[in-house]
């Protein structure tokens, strides 16, 4: 009996509670303009000049965003499907193979826009197409001497001890080059023991591996192209090298919601993303168009890239993973 | 032989700057018990901490058994010191039984842990605690958990004693049960004790001289039956006692005689000269010359307290037997023997 | 019954969620996860690191606690803070910066050459993680040091002939054995929840936790059978830290106490040298790191050197664009009602002390403390999401769940030394329950209902993971921002935010801490 005063204390400050934080709005959909719920992992920037390009587009479009890391993501999506469905109308990732799973989950519709013209064969799939390209390229701290030139001059002597690698558990991104590097005729997995041999050393993000090198912690990185323009262009003293072999691309994908509740919405975000319009924001903020007519960040001349075979990866992830951390683990 | 304690000029003072003890001068000497008087925050646990080791005085110096023990600038660890300590608080501890505690110290100094339970077996037989020896002191009541505090000094075999108001947490009836087996157990020891409290007849009872602190001070040292008769002031003659103090100047009317005046009758007792005088209880009685109005009447079972509203003030007047009076009426009272005020406030 | 109900809507619910998408693959599945190489070396590598840090930071702090607090209260006031501020650093800021200070290419590398070796792996961990465990356990032991160890018992030890050492070892230490237990089950159970600094100094040494773990399955969490694998990888940690935590929560019930003795410490001979330890210790491992932070926050880009001539407040700006102002405001609010009901709920919990139903209870809330983040909030998001998905409101469930326990230890810990007495008392003088909870019971608790609230901001402030993962349209914490920002790469940045981060509950702490100590 003695507990019921402070329980009727808390009880009260319990529901106030609620009521105030409660009220911060659920989205109201209205019939003319589209309104939709956007999952994405793309970088805040871009998702942030896409949408408003959107909304530009269609007047009164009401976009709401859960931006979130790949980890995050999945993680809601996950416990939206255990309390009550998808709550998301389009999901806009970073790298195919989570997209991938969840095609396999039936979570996504058939490709929806079928006048999409002008996206490369290699970054269609049947249930999402890809919207940007991201490249992995190489880092080098500016005045290195000789410079790397290829993927492979990373398992030089010359290079003993001072390459940074991302870890691909981090990100779907880094997990790329771990797929490629994989399939790729004279690397292999056996291309990783020759970089632990050689002393390469594994930090944790993509980004960090710039700044490992900014910082002199490492001489060379693997790491995305966007992550050294925005290093370079404040000063950074690094510089970016593409790898005369190629550099490793991925796509970022775009799917629509099987049971997305606004479905023309969905539709036409996704017709949008892939419009000239939305290619030259994307442009704009850092990563190349998916459309081929859209300038992106420069390249040098005569660049070329490889990728990964998307399709022999899918559910693969974890068993390639595992081989890897037994050579990198500790 | 050299003085048990020599207190010569210690100072400390706490870092907020705020004085705790100035100058001050006590010895004890071997065997002898002192007892440290004062009002709570006059600094006797303090000087108690400053002799076991605790704290170290921030000027001057103390000798245990004329060995130099502390100065501003040495400290030797209580461990080293050789007093026995009996807290107010018992600090007993309360993850060891009883038995244990008194073998504490025994261990300390080396002693076999067989041998020091046999010893410490026959400590608590001596303050008839032997049956309780294998519980905790949770399990213990206030008395008997001093006795243990008592048992694990003894133990110690001190060359001196510091009891820190060791029956404060006492009610009446343990409290003299307890002040007799420290009086005894210390007799039995042989050993010298400064034994502080802010109860007087504590003090007189136990102690052959007693200190006086003050608001950091010693202001005054001597037997007890001295302090009770010719206290400093009017604050140590209420720490000593109960006392009144008339507002009546005595003048000198003889040696060793003055002549006071109340309202309009003078008398001449034994006393000294002063502004104001100060009465005990039993320097007064009921009947003779002078006047009064009976204001409140206590009857305490050996005897009575009988509360006078005179010209020169209140005055206690303590009678043995039942009360004689009713409160409320007029009566007369005779004057015995007086002693100055004094003009400080010590 | 109104508590459990509580417990069973904010902690129960959620790890039922839990449970059931982990028994989602059979007895088999869990066999199988538990059983991978993976799974079986970093729970080697947890356990491990438990082990150690708990063995370095319970002596540390209990050495802080023993040395600090038997000072003079004037100097105790300046040193608490200044144990304290390895607590009030963000783990994950923490981490950073002693990568910034200490690692290649840091402070240290930078002005004399001296990088502290090993620094990314288990032994940068270790350091790190025991610099943010030491004032953690410093804190249990004070509390305990105040009710159990009262100074007369050691002046007792001293008269009695027992030395320095002597003392400390047959009656000091023996007295805090139940605060050290609480201490090492506190401690304990961080580490195995501990994230960033794994993250952050693991990664590179390719020295997996079971929380990197989860995270790692987190991101690969689109396959349903990784989803599956890291709820049990996150339940086997509950499992750890039970083993751990229970029967320090067996002993913590069976103790009871008297009422500490109020004197005035001594003013130990060796002030000056504590005071000197204390600081070099600060300095060494929260100071020069947070500096480095503050210096990577100034700086223009990561490489360049953290002189004058490249220092910018570009990075503020930045840091301060678009969201991050409302998310800061955001997060404050979050914080301030997380503190507001952090302390109810503790202290409704400590109210049961002594009952039989209260134990189970308290059992429940500390295994939600002990859930990884990650997984607590897909729980909540499974339990609540239906609902509440995408409000604040979900957050705060998440947060009270997390960190009911923070606001239940200390209102413990004071009710242990409250006599009944004075409630008694109070309603003979005719004063009603609520009025004597009121005028009677919560004055005495102002002190631990204030440090359960000042806890439970701290905590809820810094939290990253969770609201990262609940958050919705409207509902952005600071968290996202700087998650955001982390993952565009930029160091200049992310640090900027990190001091964002770190600042208001260093000034909250300036000014509460002081306050606190005279109490």
């Amino acid at each position: 009996m003695r507990n019921i005063g402070p329980a009727a204390v808390l009880a009260a400050a319990v529901l106030l509670a609620a009521g105030c934080a409660g009220s911060s709005g659920t989205p109201a959909a209205t019939a003319s303009a589209p309104a939709l719920t956007l999952y994405t992992s793309v970088t805040q920037n871009t998702v942030d000049a896409v949408v408003a390009g959107f909304a530009a587009a269609h007047p009164g479009a009401k976009v709401d965003v859960f931006r979130a890391t790949t980890g995050s993501l999945n993680a809601r999506i996950a416990a939206d499907q255990r309390s009550g469905g998808l709550k998301a109308d389009v999901i806009w990732g970073t790298d195919p193979l989570s997209m991938q799973s969840y095609a396999d989950q039936h979570l996504l519709r058939a490709w929806p826009v079928p006048n999409a013209s002008g996206v490369a064969a290699a970054a269609q799939a049947r249930y999402f197409w890809g919207t940007r390209w991201l490249y992995l390229v190489l880092v080098t701290a500016r005045g290195l001497n000789p410079a790397p030139r290829s993927w492979s001059d990373l398992t030089d002597p010359a290079y003993r001890g001072v390459v940074a690698l991302p870890d691909p558990a981090a990100a779907g991104s880094a997990f790329a080059a771990l797929g490629y590097f994989s399939q790729a005729p004279g690397f292999g997995l056996d291309f990783y023991k020759r970089l632990k041999a050689n002393g390469a050393t594994q930090v944790s993000t993509v980004p960090e591996v710039v700044t490992a090198v900014a910082q002199g912690r490492a001489k060379v990185g693997l790491t995305l192209d966007s992550e050294v323009r925005s290093a370079t262009a404040k000063g950074s003293p690094v510089n970016l090298v593409w790898p005369a072999d190629g550099a490793i691309s991925l796509y970022s994908p775009i799917a629509q919601v099987a049971t997305a509740p606004h479905a023309a919405a969905a539709t036409a975000f996704c017709e949008y993303v892939l419009s000239a319009d939305a290619q030259r924001r994307i442009a704009q903020t850092g990563w190349q168009p998916i459309l081929p007519g859209i300038p992106g960040p420069p390249q040098p001349s005569g660049a070329t890239s490889v990728s990964p075979d998307w399709t022999a990866l899918f559910g693969r992830q974890r068993q390639l993973l595992q081989q890897y951390q037994a050579i990198f683990g500790a | 032989m050299s003085d048990a304690l020599d207190c010569r000029g210690v100072c400390l003072r706490y870092r907020a700057g705020v004085p705790v003890l100035t100058d001050v001068d006590l010895a004890v000497a071997p065997g002898e018990v002192v007892a440290l008087l004062g009002p709570s925050g006059s600094g006797k646990t303090t000087l108690l901490h400053a002799v076991a080791g605790f704290v170290a005085p921030a000027g001057g110096e103390i000798r245990l058994g004329g060995r130099t023990v502390s100065t501003a600038r040495r400290c030797t660890p209580p461990e080293r010191r050789r007093v026995g300590m009996v807290f107010q608080s018992y600090a007993l501890w309360p993850h060891l039984t009883v038995l244990d505690t008194v073998a504490y110290p025994l261990r300390r100094r080396g002693v076999g842990g067989a041998a020091a339970r046999t010893r410490a077996h026959e400590l608590l037989a001596g303050v008839g605690l032997a049956d309780l020896a294998g519980r905790r002191p949770a399990e213990l009541s206030g008395g008997q958990q001093q006795r243990v505090g008592l048992a694990r000094a003894l133990a110690a075999q001190p060359d001196l004693f510091l009891f820190d108001e060791p029956t404060a947490h006492l009610d009446a009836h343990l409290r003299g049960v307890v002040l007799a087996e420290v009086a005894a157990q210390r007799a039995a020891a042989g050993a010298a004790a400064l034994y502080a409290t802010h109860d007087a007849g504590e003090a007189l009872a136990v102690a052959d001289r007693v200190a006086i602190l003050y608001g950091g001070r010693l202001v005054q040292v001597g037997t007890p039956a001295d302090v009770y008769a010719r206290p400093a002031g009017p604050a140590v003659a209420r720490l000593t006692g109960p006392v009144s103090v008339l507002a009546a100047p005595a003048r000198a009317a003889g040696p060793g005689l003055v002549s006071v005046r109340i309202g309009t009758v003078s008398v001449t007792v034994p006393g000294e000269p002063g502004g104001r005088i100060l009465v005990r209880p039993d320097w007064a009685g009921l009947g003779g010359d002078l006047p009064g109005r009976v204001a409140a009447v206590r009857f305490a079972g050996p005897h009575t307290d009988y509360e006078l509203s005179t010209p020169a003030g209140d005055l206690l007047i303590r009678e043995s037997g039942p009360p004689r009076l009713p409160a409320g009426g007029t009566t007369t009272w005779t004057l015995r023997r007086l002693w100055p005020a004094g003009d400080g406030t010590a | 019954m109104l508590i459990a109900a509580l417990v069973g809507l904010l902690v129960v619910l959620p790890l039922a969620g839990l449970v059931r998408v982990a028994a989602g693959g059979g007895l088999a599945g869990i066999a199988r996860a538990l059983a991978a190489p993976q799974s079986v070396r970093a729970t080697v590598h947890t356990i491990a690191l438990a082990a150690v840090v708990t063995a370095l930071a319970v002596p540390g702090g209990a050495a802080l606690a023993l040395g600090v607090e038997r000072q003079e209260p004037r100097r105790r006031r300046v040193l608490r803070p200044v144990v304290a501020s390895g607590l009030i650093v963000p783990e994950f800021v923490l981490g950073f910066g002693w990568t910034q200070a200490y690692g290649p290419a840091g402070l240290t590398d930078r002005l004399a050459g001296i990088p502290l070796p090993g620094l990314y792996g288990p032994a940068g961990i270790v350091l790190v993680l025991a610099t943010h465990a030491v004032p953690l356990a410093y804190l249990v032991v004070t509390a305990g040091l105040a009710v159990r160890a009262d100074v007369d018992l050691h002046r007792a030890a001293r008269a009695s002939g027992a030395g320095r050492w002597a003392a400390l070892r047959t009656i000091t230490l023996p007295l805090l054995r139940v605060p050290l237990l609480a201490a090492s089950a506190l401690v304990f159970a961080s580490v195995v929840n501990s994230f960033a600094v794994p993250q952050l100094l693991g990664t590179p040494a390719g020295f997996a936790t079971m929380s990197t773990l989860v995270y790692q399955d987190l991101n690969l969490s689109a396959d349903p059978a990784a989803f599956t694998d890291l709820t049990v990888v996150a339940l086997a940690m509950v499992l750890l830290v039970l083993v751990a935590v229970a029967p320090a929560e067996v002993w913590l019930g069976a103790v009871r106490t008297r009422p500490p003795n109020l004197d005035p410490p001594v003013p130990a001979g060796s002030g000056r040298l504590v005071t000197a330890a204390v600081w070099a210790f600060a300095t060494l491992t929260v100071g020069l790191p947070v500096l480095a932070v503050l210096l990577a926050a100034l700086t223009r880009a990561p490489g360049l050197a953290p002189v004058p001539a490249n220092w910018t407040l570009a990075n503020f700006a930045d840091a301060f664009a678009g969201e991050t102002g409302a998310a800061l405001a955001r997060s404050l609010w979050l914080a301030a009602a997380a503190a507001l009901l952090v302390p109810a709920l503790g202290g409704l919990l400590a109210g049961l002390r002594g009952r039989l139903a209260g134990r189970p209870l308290v059992l429940a809330v500390t295994l939600s403390y002990a859930v990884p983040g990650s997984a607590l909030a897909v729980g909540v998001a499974i339990g609540y999401g239906r609902w509440l998905a995408g409000t604040a409101l979900i957050i705060l469930v998440a947060y009270l769940a997390k960190f009911w326990i923070l606001g239940y230890l200390p209102v413990r810990a004071a009710l242990d030394r409250l006599s009944a007495e004075p409630v008694r008392a109070a309603r003979v003088s005719g004063a009603g329950p609520a009025t004597t909870l009121a005028t009677v019971v919560l004055p005495p608790l102002r002190t631990a209902l204030a440090s359960a609230a000042a806890l439970a901001f701290l905590f809820a402030f810094h939290e990253l993971t969770m609201s990262s993962i609940l958050y919705g349209p409207g509902s952005q914490t600071l968290a996202v921002v700087v998650l955001n920002q982390r993952e565009l790469g930029n160091i200049g940045t992310t640090s900027a935010l990190a001091v964002v981060l770190t600042v208001p509950v260093c000034l909250a702490a300036a000014v509460l801490l002081p306050r606190r100590g005279r109490t």
